[in-house]
């Protein structure tokens, strides 16, 4: 499944991340808007930089609820 | 005669509730009047009842769409779906009877508290209900449907002409006042709040400085899980002072969460009451000292609420009105009323006894990353500074 998803799909999806959440993706990358831009997504460096976006945004995905819902609570306490 | 501050309250306040298990409960205000009436330290005339907010003023932030969803939501007339789209009906946000009505009191309230200040009624203001920061233009979340704080500043700049401080020392960083100002150079918002790599909303990297002629009026201090009193205060004091001394405001608003507890079970702070102590006392300091002494306080966070948040709010009252009756054990009478009502001990003393908690083991690290998140926080305005002739 990974294997088939091409690198303009990735391409694509990311740049409809950057038009949904600009400032939050853009913050937690802290890259350049113009890095996404342009010819720059056919350079394999800022592909891995676009794959490092979806590992953020995985991550971020994580604390999206406060937390009303005990049970869904994010505990650390083993980072201690 | 001017005051030195009023208290923002009505029982109608506690409308504000979501259901019976929901961590938000506005049981805490009802909790921290009776502490301060029990301390025999706040007169029936200094507390003012909250108006509620008009339509216009909720528009001076949110989308008329959205106010009329909230509205409808209320009133059990927004399909879950609809619901959704607005942020509401979540398991954060969940609708409850009448939450417009409730949501824009406790917004009128602080709009309240501003012209109390701004046309020299009082010298202070604070309305613990208020607070909500995590409210967006469009969108309830967090536990916030209306954003008081961003309606607030807006009515200040509107109304006042006032350029604002907001510094917010909740736990979770205050992304919906930080949004809406992004691109203001007339609003400066700081936040200090546990990092956004574990807890809610996950933003707030001390990166986010603000965009266009707002830039550099954006300040995130995100400090690490398990940070302690000292390393907390050290970030806390020194970013005030620099940023006020650089943005030289007319009047600080200030947020006042008090979830940055060791014992508050939404986040992973090991702060005690020494800061709820130190918090509002520089707040005060600075705000006679840079604003004419013009100084507007909110609630916010606070999820335990018998042993930390009746406690934490009463400091920022007693700091408001010069009562330095503020430690030793707490009025008796309190206590023995409220003891019924809960299964937790409550606190004996204003201040936490020793050892409530085991020493940290990484302390040293967290205080040295702390300080290097706080130099690079300050960055811009240390740079500013040394450039200048």
């Amino acid at each position: 499944m990974i294997a088939q998803i091409k690198k303009q799909d990735i391409i694509n999806l990311t740049k409809i991340l950057i038009i949904l959440w600009p400032d939050l993706l853009l913050s937690h990358i802290r890259l350049p808007r113009s890095r996404f831009e342009g010819k720059d997504l056919n350079n394999v460096g800022v592909l891995y930089e676009v794959l490092a976006i979806f590992g953020k945004v995985i991550r971020f995905y994580g604390p999206l609820q406060k937390g009303a819902n005990h049970e869904k609570r994010c505990h650390i306490h083993l980072f201690r | 005669m001017k005051k030195d501050a009023i208290f923002i309250y009505s029982d109608e306040l506690l409308t504000y509730k979501f259901h019976d298990h929901h961590p938000f409960n506005q049981k805490r205000l009802e909790l921290t009047l009776d502490l301060l009436r029990a301390h025999e330290a706040i007169a029936e005339e200094d507390i003012i009842k909250p108006r509620i907010a008009t339509d216009e003023e909720l528009q001076l932030i949110h989308d008329p769409k959205y106010v009329n969803a909230v509205k409808l939501a209320g009133l059990g007339k927004l399909s879950l779906e609809k619901a959704e789209n607005f942020g509401l009906g979540t398991e954060d946000t969940p609708i409850f009877k009448h939450m417009h009505e409730a949501s824009a009191l406790l917004v009128g309230g602080t709009l309240q508290a501003c012209d109390y200040v701004m046309t020299g009624q009082a010298k202070h203001a604070l309305n613990l209900s208020g607070g909500l920061h995590h409210g967006f233009r469009g969108k309830a979340a967090g536990f916030c449907i209306y954003n008081d704080s961003s309606v607030a500043i807006k009515y200040l700049q509107q109304k006042y002409h006032a350029r604002v401080l907001y510094i917010d020392t909740d736990a979770h960083h205050g992304d919906g006042v930080q949004w809406a100002f992004y691109d203001d150079p007339d609003v400066c918002t700081l936040s200090i709040h546990e990092t956004g790599r574990y807890l809610f909303p996950g933003t707030g990297n001390i990166h986010e400085r603000g965009q266009g002629n707002g830039y550099c009026f954006t300040f995130n201090i995100p400090v690490d899980a398990f940070t302690e009193d000292d390393s907390w205060l050290d970030a806390y004091r020194t970013s005030f002072k620099e940023i006020i001394e650089y943005f030289r405001p007319d009047v600080i608003l200030t947020q006042n969460g008090a979830d940055s507890h060791y014992y508050d079970p939404l986040t992973h702070l090991s702060a005690t009451m020494r800061i709820f102590k130190e918090i509002p006392k520089l707040a005060h300091e600075l705000a006679h000292q840079y604003c004419g002494g013009r100084w507007i306080a909110v609630g916010g966070g606070g999820y335990d609420i018998w042993r930390v948040v009746p406690r934490a709010w009463s400091f920022i009252w007693l700091e408001m009105t010069d009562n330095n009756k503020n430690s030793g054990p707490l009025p008796q009478n309190w206590i023995k009323r409220w003891q019924t009502e809960t299964s937790v001990t409550l606190p004996a003393t204003w201040e936490d006894p020793e050892g409530i908690y085991k020493p940290i083991p990484r302390r040293e690290e967290i205080t040295e990353t702390n300080a290097q998140t706080v130099s690079k926080a300050l960055y811009p305005i240390r740079a500013n500074k040394s450039a200048s002739p």
